[in-house]
């Protein structure tokens, strides 16, 4: 009759019978197999949830905020300098100033801006940005995280508040 | 991000990657097991190297990943268990011509992979010819066949 081997939690497997010099482990193996289990497992959540934007580009990353007929829409989940960006949408004409914390713009470095601002100024630690008679609709911050971890800012757009928050993962 | 984090960050990531995808995985026994190991390859090399292509970063990336080498040798040389748990063991999968069925399933390996061992190394032709087939620690299978006249069956 074969020697079923049996491990704390009951599994078993069939305990091989031979001359081989070799450390078989039977126990080792029993442990092992339930660890890969489990980390398949992990493994497909993984899968899913990075499908679905938890590590960035995708649905549950989208943020979206509505203040004053403007639309200010970013990824709340990014990724140590992988490229991400805020789109900002507005009724034709109405959008002339952007001013964004330096503060911010050291932790996610702002590479280009579409439309290009007429005007840029430094002032009181905030990056001004001026758009006089855009008519366009949408205008794109092309962004590159230099930081990891949490990154919260508020942009002022027409000197309305929006606020930004990130989690860049390394 | 300091390259010597960045290097054993992603070396110990893939030890443990690999140990979960299960030995046969190693083998690149398959094309989808050889595209894996391809792509994989690629990836890693981009993660390692990021944006810094200085002779410095390579350096100290080289350095790190032989030093890890190195001690995981160490710790495996020095403490059994650590190679059993990062290694694993042999596992006997053909008893005197029979296929352990559980022992295979548990492993993700088929009769065919069984007897495509035993063709190449000792050109047999049945599972009733294979005394042992044990799948090794790197994922291949060795076939130890039954002595015929005294001698190994070639």
């Amino acid at each position: 009759m074969a020697r079923i081997f049996h491990n704390k939690a009951n599994e078993s497997v069939t305990k091989a019978k031979h001359s081989l010099e070799i450390d078989e482990d039977e126990k080792m193996h029993l442990i092992g197999w339930k660890i890969q289990r489990i980390g398949w497992a992990l493994m497909g959540l993984f899968f899913i949830l990075g499908a679905i934007g938890l590590f960035g580009s995708g649905f549950i990353s989208n943020r979206s905020i509505r203040n004053n007929n403007i639309i200010v829409e970013y990824e709340h989940f990014g990724r140590y300098e992988a490229n991400t960006k805020i789109v900002i949408r507005f009724p034709s004409d109405t959008l002339s100033i952007i001013s964004i914390p330096q503060l911010y713009l050291n932790q996610i470095k702002l590479q280009q801006v579409l439309p290009e601002p007429k005007e840029i100024k430094l002032e009181k630690g905030n990056y001004i940005m001026f758009f006089p008679g855009l008519s366009e609709g949408r205008l794109t911050l092309y962004l590159l995280p230099q930081t990891t971890g949490p990154v919260q800012s508020t942009i002022y757009i027409n000197d309305h508040p929006y606020s930004i928050n990130h989690f860049i993962y390394p | 991000m300091n390259p010597v984090l960045r290097g054993a960050a992603i070396y110990i990531f893939l030890l443990i990657i690999f140990r979960i995808m299960g030995k046969r995985s190693l083998s690149e026994t398959t094309t989808f097991d050889f595209i894996l190991l391809l792509i994989v390859s690629e990836v890693t090399q981009q993660a390692l190297v990021g944006e810094d292509n200085s002779l410095t970063a390579a350096f100290v990336l080289i350095i790190t990943l032989v030093t890890l080498d190195l001690f995981f040798s160490f710790l495996k040389d020095h403490f059994k268990i650590f190679g059993k748990l990062v290694e694993g063991t042999p596992l006997v999968v053909v008893e005197k011509g029979k296929p352990l069925k559980e022992r295979m399933k548990k492993s993700r390996v088929e009769d065919e992979d069984i007897m495509e061992a035993a063709r190449l190394n000792f050109g047999l032709e049945r599972m009733e010819q294979i005394k042992y087939a044990v799948l090794e620690k790197d994922g291949s299978i060795s076939i130890i066949p039954f002595e015929r006249d005294g001698k190994l069956t070639s």
